[in-house]
């Protein structure tokens, strides 16, 4: 394989496409359908963006990455992210001094893997550090995740958490202890206990499990985001870090949710300029377009209209249709 | 001859006749044509001003009217006009009341497109059930149509499952609304929304289950 700094600069074109180019999403395997590209309009529209070219050369580089990453041994693929990664990582020492477990929030943006794996090795200098993900079993696509923490990870100082119940109880011990979790807040497992919140204006499902876990175990958020840095280096920007108040049980879901929305409020000021680098931009910019912020006697009004509303209303009858068996 | 004289003929007598067709781009052009003539009602959900809602058309009915229509019934799919669950083969699906209604209490004679040929359901001999199942080999002929069928694609809007679940998002839109609105200052009236919320949302789950379970 060329080295990487060539393939970004062969490849650097992409860029300037204005339309599409079926054959270029074949060669990137990533075929789109008219949805698709009205969403990644829109996420150009967000970014001050005009091209799809950019959608183009952004899955461009994260193949060339993964294929360059996949294909090194481990000090080779260490080597790899270090000369890609131009991150300021001094406001990571304030993690290092915290006493209380964190939760370091990653969404799936840019070179979210090397990011989680470049800052996960320098903490973990000094503290436990876990990353919480999809079993593969489950969600298949993460072997990736697992085939390179076997790869770049010291054995036992950065251990795979999986998102199952025995990971969840994990998870807690090992917050309550003062460890560093590394979590992916912007995927859900199960679409029924998942929540809306505004994200660029849109409605966004989200589950509050950062919430409910920094809640439970008197940890910190620190929302963390993979940012681009040029070419093909990525720099993490560290936000500001968010405390979760105790509250009562009959509140615990509102604080759940005030504190996930202040996280992806966080996102929003950074993920802007290269949202096309998010891994659920399409999907996100497919949905209606809007998340009405409601007054409190607004949406009362409204709670008390829904029980007429037709989508939750009865049927008239019921008609059987089938055969016989 | 238009789908609709072919009907016309077909059903005979002196009652009002409801064809129903589905929509393609050579039906809806004759339909229309026949429509301009003042031949026909044409029913549907559509943004087309030629086209009525069933509800207007159970007005013009009410009023002493009865015009011979033509329903688009694979048009019908927003809950408030497809209200009647039926339990096909291929899964619960949601159509409109509007062919039982002129037929079972307005007298109007039936003819409903199966494919090649016409299903004609005289007034007065009629069931629900009779009816339903018309409309379900209605639609099971308008899929071999292919892409000709302009509707094929909404289909799906008219799943019971895809019912349910747009209520269960709207139910968990509106949950997170309120709790948006809420989370700087919750007083007593948020504990309130919520549970009226929980109250809504048991009482949709207990009718899915009970739709689910019937007859």
């Amino acid at each position: 394989m060329l080295p990487v700094p060539l393939l970004e600069a062969v490849g650097a074109p992409i860029k300037l496409l204005r339309k599409r180019s079926k054959t270029l999403e074949r060669l990137l395997k990533t075929p789109l359908t008219t949805a698709d590209e009205r969403a990644i309009a829109s996420a150009c529209g967000e970014s001050g963006s005009s091209r799809i070219g950019d959608f183009y050369y952004w899955y461009y580089q994260k193949l060339i990455t993964a294929h360059a990453v996949r294909s090194l041994d481990g000090p080779r693929a260490l080597a790899l992210i270090a000369k890609l990664d131009k991150t300021n990582y001094r406001p990571a020492q304030a993690i290092l001094q915290q006493t209380s477990g964190v939760i370091v929030a990653v969404p799936h943006h840019h070179h979210y893997i090397l990011a989680i794996i470049a800052l996960a090795r320098q903490l973990s200098a000094a503290k436990d550090v876990y990353i919480f993900y999809g079993d593969p079993k489950t969600h298949p696509g993460n072997e990736v995740f697992d085939h390179l923490s076997g790869l770049v990870f010291d054995e036992g100082r950065v251990n795979v958490i999986y998102d199952n119940k025995n990971g969840l109880s994990k998870a807690l011990r090992c917050l309550r202890s003062g460890a560093v979790l590394f979590i992916l807040p912007d995927v859900f497992r199960d679409e029924s206990t998942t929540f809306h919140i505004p994200f660029y204006g849109r409605a966004m499902r989200v589950m509050l499990g950062t919430a409910t876990l920094a809640r439970k175990t008197e940890s910190i958020v620190v929302p963390a985001v993979a940012v681009s840095s040029g070419g093909m280096s990525f720099q993490t920007k560290f936000l500001p870090e968010i405390h979760v108040e105790q509250t009562s049980p009959e509140r615990a879901k509102l604080s759940d949710y005030t504190v996930t929305r202040a996280l992806f409020d966080s996102y929003e000021t950074v993920m802007r300029r290269d949202l096309l680098c998010w891994q659920n931009v399409r999907q996100h910019m497919l949905t209606p377009p809007k998340f009405d912020e409601l007054t409190a006697e607004e949406i009362d009004r409204i709670i008390d209209l829904l029980p007429s509303d037709p989508a939750l209303l009865p049927p008239i009858c019921v008609v059987e249709c089938r055969l016989p068996a | 001859m238009t789908p609709y004289h072919e009907a016309r003929k077909l059903a005979g007598g002196v009652n009002p006749i409801a064809v129903v067709l589905p929509t393609t781009n050579s039906i809806m052009s004759a339909a229309l044509a026949c429509q301009v003539r003042g031949e026909v009602d044409l029913v549907g959900e559509s943004s087309n001003p030629a086209i009525i809602t069933p509800p207007q058309m159970l007005t013009r009915t009410t009023q002493g009217l009865r015009p011979d229509c033509v329903i688009f019934t694979d048009q019908i799919l927003s809950p408030p006009n497809a209200t009647v669950r039926l339990k096909a083969d291929i899964g619960d699906y949601f159509i409109s009341p509007v062919e039982m209604i002129l037929c079972l209490k307005y007298q109007y004679d039936l003819v409903v497109w199966i494919g090649r040929e016409y299903s004609v359901l005289k007034a007065g001999q009629q069931t629900a059930e009779t009816i339903c199942s018309s409309v379900n080999t209605h639609f099971a002929a308008a899929y071999q149509l292919g892409s000709q069928w302009l509707m094929r694609e909404s289909q799906n809007l008219r799943k019971s499952d895809v019912r349910e679940h747009g209520a269960r998002t709207r139910i968990s839109l509106i949950r997170s609304l309120a709790m948006n609105a809420y989370r700087f200052d919750a007083p007593s009236k948020f504990d309130e929304a919520m549970q009226k919320i929980d109250r809504i949302e048991r009482n949709w789950e207990d009718m899915c289950n009970a739709a689910s379970a019937s007859p």
